[in-house]
Parts: C-alpha cells; structure tokens; sequence
C-alpha cells in the first residue's frame, strides 16, 4: 500500500521513508509479477533454456559464478561512479563558463550537443584506442555518454534566474564572482540533481559499453566483457545472469544519487506531495 | 557625518564624469565648488531629479518619455498608474538598473550607480519578495551586507536589529522562506532592505498580492518607519487607497508612452493611523485620485 502524502512531514527520515514506499516498492512489486509470468511462460511454452531461461536458471548461473559477478560488479560499478562523477565535476564547470556569457554559450553548446547525439557504441572503440583498453578508457566512455545531461542541466539552472534577484545583487554591487557562487550555483541545484539521475543510469551503460572493447586486464571482467563473452558463446543463462546483474547496478546508482537529490533539494523546496495521473 | 565619511571614497569619475573621459590629454580642474556641492554639505534641495527622462526599446517601442520628477529629502512619493504604464521601470530607472535612453536621472548631484554606492545607500522592495529558498530568513536578511564585504559579527547584529522592527522573531529567523506566509516573506524582503540603514527606499508594489488586511497593516508599518528613519521614498502602485494614504505626494502616471500626468499633495499629516482611512477626508481625497487617474487613463 502507498502511504499518503508527506504533507507537514519534515525530517529527512520520513521523507526518505515515504520515496522508499512510493519508488522502491512499487517497481519491486512489479519485478516479482513479471518473474513470475516469465516462468508460467517458459513452463507452460517449453522454451529451450538457450533461447530463454526461466527465471530459477537465471538465479543458479547468478549463484554459481557469484564470485566472477560481484567483482565485474564492483569493477564496472567503479568505472560507472567514476564516469558519473567526472560528469558532474566537469559539467557544472562548463555550466558555470557557458552562463558567464551569451557568446561562450552560443559557441560551445553545439559541441555540448553533439555528445548527446553521437552514437557511443561508434565512437567507443575511438575512446577506447585514446584513453587506453583498462580502467581509463571505461571510465572515459561512461564520462562521455553521461556529460551532456549534466552539461545541459547546469546550464539552466546558472542561467533561469528570477531577474529580480539578479537585480538585487546588481544593487548591492555584487562582483561576476559573488553572482555565481551565491545566486547561480545554489540556483542550479535543482537542475543539477536532475541531471544526476539521468547521467547516473547514462554512466552505467556507458561503462558497460565501454567494457565491450576494453577490460582491466587479465583476470579482471567486467559486466560488459561477461555479457559479450556470455553472448559469444551462447550462454543464455549467464547473459541473463550478467544483464540482471548490470540492471542491479543501474538501479543502485540511480537510486542513491535519488536519495542524495532528495536530501539536498529540502532545501530548496518542499518535499513533492505526489504526482496525479 | 556618515555621509561624509562615505563621500570620501568617491571616485573621482563618479564626480565629474566628463573631465574623467578627458583624463587621457591632460589632467581636469579640480572644481572645488562642485566637490563640495556633490559630497552632500551642503545638503539642500531635492535627493532624487528625473530631467526629460526617455526610455526607448532596442526594438522601437517607446517606454518613458519626457518624464519630469523630483523628491524632496524624507519625501514619501507614490507613483500612481495602470498597469502597463511604465511606473515599475522608471523605479528602476531611477535606481540605476536600466539605463535611460534620453534625459538624466541624478541622485544629490550624481548618477544613480554612483550615488548608491558612495553616498545614498539604497534599498529595492520587489513586488515578489524574491528571497533564496535555499537559504534561512536571517541569512536572506544579510545578505546584502554580506555582499557589501561587511564583517559577518557586524552583519548579524544588524539581522539581529532590523527583525523586531518589520514584526518578525528570532525564532522566524531560523526557517527557510518555503515555511512561510506570503506575508511573512514580504517581512523578510522588507527587513532584507532596511537591514543596510538605507537613505533612499524604492518600493515596487510591495503588497500587491497581499490580502487587504495585511496589506493595510504593512501600509501602516511601513509608513511609521519611514518617518522614523527619514528615509526618503518612491513608491509604486496602481492601488488608490494605498498610494493616498502612504505617500506625501501621489504622481499619477499616463502610459504610452510613460510620463507623469498629474502631481498631487496628500493633505493628511504624520503620523497616519488605520482611522484615517475610514474618515470622510480620506475617501473624499481618495475619490478625487481616482477621479484623476481615470481622466489620465481616458486621454
């Protein structure tokens, strides 16, 4: 059952008790019916295993080779964070420099742009061969495909200003420099958190791909590099293995920058009371 | 004395702007007279002199033309119009936000960035109270001072000061303007401006969408402070009742283009409580605005 409104509620607990009950639990509701209406199909159809294993041979694959899958998840989970992170550093940078000036913003944001539309499944290779097959070249891919959300995001929210505030520090002769740490920054915030949670998934499968043409080295795998081989070799159920496993990261990124968002944003607003219909 | 003291650090571009443009060939007499006559000495005459005041669009259309104004020292004046009429940027005009594209505006002999910053503290009431969500009541109340470079000891204790005398507490002082009355965030936004000891207030419909109860209670708070601190006010509204029983003098504006159509006295002394609204004198006066503003409206 979904709780009520968190309106009136204002510590942070409550809050994050009412996101847990209104975002986690619903889509965990729903994982279990679809498990269940995979096996019902693959029992009732006889699916061959290698075409589609039911949900209980995905489970023993997972089980089996644990081991192998919670290094690739922390490897690729280390390469995803560390994309993600570059992209928030790096795209509140560019945020920042493009909302000092109309000329800068109007120059460089086609270029933003174009990491938004380039293919990164074509271009991975190319990263790949410059930053190099290991760590580097992972987490260059997953910066890649992960920047423009920050990109464009930090620069809404440096540039929508209330032109009353701008106004008030104008008056108080505040310097380029006071603007855009005590209005511009603090304004982005919002956008910034949801930018986060864009580029987070982003990050997840940028690094994915990016382990499709690059591993850590010998002994070192990461999801990527399990789900290409897995699929190479027709190993239907370690595929699923990786893949659920991949999508387990993919949430858990997700949901973590949600709940610093969320912890963040009391501040700046209060606490949504639900989205109808 | 606090005026000369802040007059000291004027520069001297700010002073004679012309001779500074010529700074380049050889050096401009000093004129002494003007010095003295700019640094606020000799103290008389009008604070605030709008002179042919135009103000024309990039894309052609004209906002403000031949505007001819003055506010006297401690002066309360409302500028009365519809909306549309271009009160609201000639406040800002006036306070050096937009740049007009005809005429002067001075403030005691200077421009308005100048005389705002070296001389005539000024304070800005939006209509919104525009305040940072992300930061608390106190910490939106200094930051003007805080962006003035005043030590942070020296701008809590100015916090401290101005919060009783807008009718907010200490412990309002802690919250975030998200759990607050529209009300009690245009408290703030007042308190935000008085907390720089301001010598000139400009006020752009500050109660505009305040209910009429608590707009006629801030009315009368704010009206008692302004004696109190002599501040000297500029006051935009297009609210009759409002504009006779605030100001010393209404200025009724007509629009397309802007210009001040009519300049009436109020009649009605200091101090001015809630029972003069509900005298004859007071809606007779009221009426006779009205009557003005809609002759001007019809033109």
């Amino acid at each position: 059952m979904v709780t009520g409104p968190a309106s009136g509620v204002s510590t942070t607990a409550s809050q994050w008790g009412t996101y847990f009950v209104r975002t986690i639990v619903p889509p965990l509701v729903l994982f279990v019916i679809v498990l269940m209406a995979w096996d019902g199909a693959v029992r009732f159809w006889g699916i061959k295993p290698y075409i589609l294993p039911g949900p209980w041979r995905v489970l023993s694959a997972i089980l089996s080779s644990r081991e192998e899958l919670t290094k690739a998840f922390l490897l690729t989970g280390g390469s995803a964070v560390a994309g993600f992170s570059l992209s928030v550093l790096v795209g509140t940078l560019v945020g920042c420099l493009f909302s000092q000036s109309t000329i800068i913003r109007s120059s460089g944001y086609p270029y933003a742009i174009f990491l938004q539309t380039v293919p990164i499944i074509a271009v991975a290779p190319l990263i790949i061969l410059w930053f190099g097959r290991g760590f580097g070249g992972v987490v260059a891919v997953a910066f890649v495909i992960s920047l423009f959300p920050m990109i464009a995001n930090a620069t809404a929210g440096m540039v929508q200003i209330d032109p009353d505030l701008f106004d008030l520090f104008k008056l108080n002769d505040a310097s380029r420099w006071q603007i855009l740490f005590k209005l511009r920054l603090p304004n982005s915030v919002p956008s910034l958190c949801t930018g986060a949670r864009t580029s987070s998934g982003l990050a997840v499968v940028g690094a994915i791909v990016g382990e499709f043409y690059a591993g850590y080295g010998s002994k070192h795998f990461g999801l990527g590099y399990i789900i290409r081989l897995t699929t190479d070799q027709a190993k239907t159920d370690a595929l699923f293995a990786a893949v659920m496993v991949s999508t387990l990261l993919g949430i858990l990124i997700f949901g973590v920058v949600s709940l610093i968002s969320l912890t963040v944003l009391a501040r700046w607003a209060p606490p949504e009371v639900g989205e109808r219909a | 004395m606090e005026i000369i003291q802040r007059s000291s650090s004027i520069p001297m571009s700010a002073i004679t702007p012309d001779s500074a443009a010529s700074a380049g060939h050889t050096a401009p007499p000093i004129d002494v007279a003007k010095i003295v006559a700019t640094i606020g000495i000799a103290a008389s005459g009008p604070l605030i002199e709008v002179r042919d005041l135009s103000l024309r669009f990039s894309t052609g259309s004209e906002i403000l033309a031949a505007v001819n104004l003055e506010v006297k020292r401690g002066e309360f004046v409302a500028l009365l119009g519809p909306s549309g009429c271009g009160k609201s940027t000639l406040l800002r005009v006036m306070a050096g936000l937009i740049h007009n594209t005809g005429g002067e505006v001075t403030i005691d002999g200077l421009d308005p960035a100048s005389a705002r910053k070296y001389k005539h503290p000024l304070a800005f009431v939006f209509q919104d109270p525009t305040l940072l969500p992300w930061r608390t009541v106190r910490d939106n109340i200094r930051l003007p001072l805080e962006l003035q470079g005043v030590p942070y000891a020296e701008q809590m204790k100015a916090v401290e000061a101005s919060l009783p005398l807008i009718g907010l507490t200490t412990a309002d002082a802690t919250k975030r303007p998200r759990s607050l009355s529209g009300g009690m965030r245009m408290r703030v936004s007042l308190a935000r401006a008085l907390v720089t000891n301001p010598h000139i207030l400009f006020m752009d419909e500050p109660f505009a969408a305040l209910d009429d109860v608590l707009r006629q209670q801030l009315n009368e708070e704010v009206q008692a402070l302004s004696r109190q601190k002599k501040w000297t006010c500029v006051f935009v509204t297009h609210n009759v009742a409002e504009a006779a029983f605030m100001a010393d003098r209404v200025l009724v504006m007509r629009s397309k283009p802007g210009s001040i159509a009519r300049v009436i006295d109020v009649p009605f002394a200091h101090p001015r409580t809630a029972a003069l609204r509900e005298s004859a004198e007071f809606a007779q006066f009221a009426g006779q605005v009205s009557r003005e503003l809609r002759e001007v409206m019809s033109w």
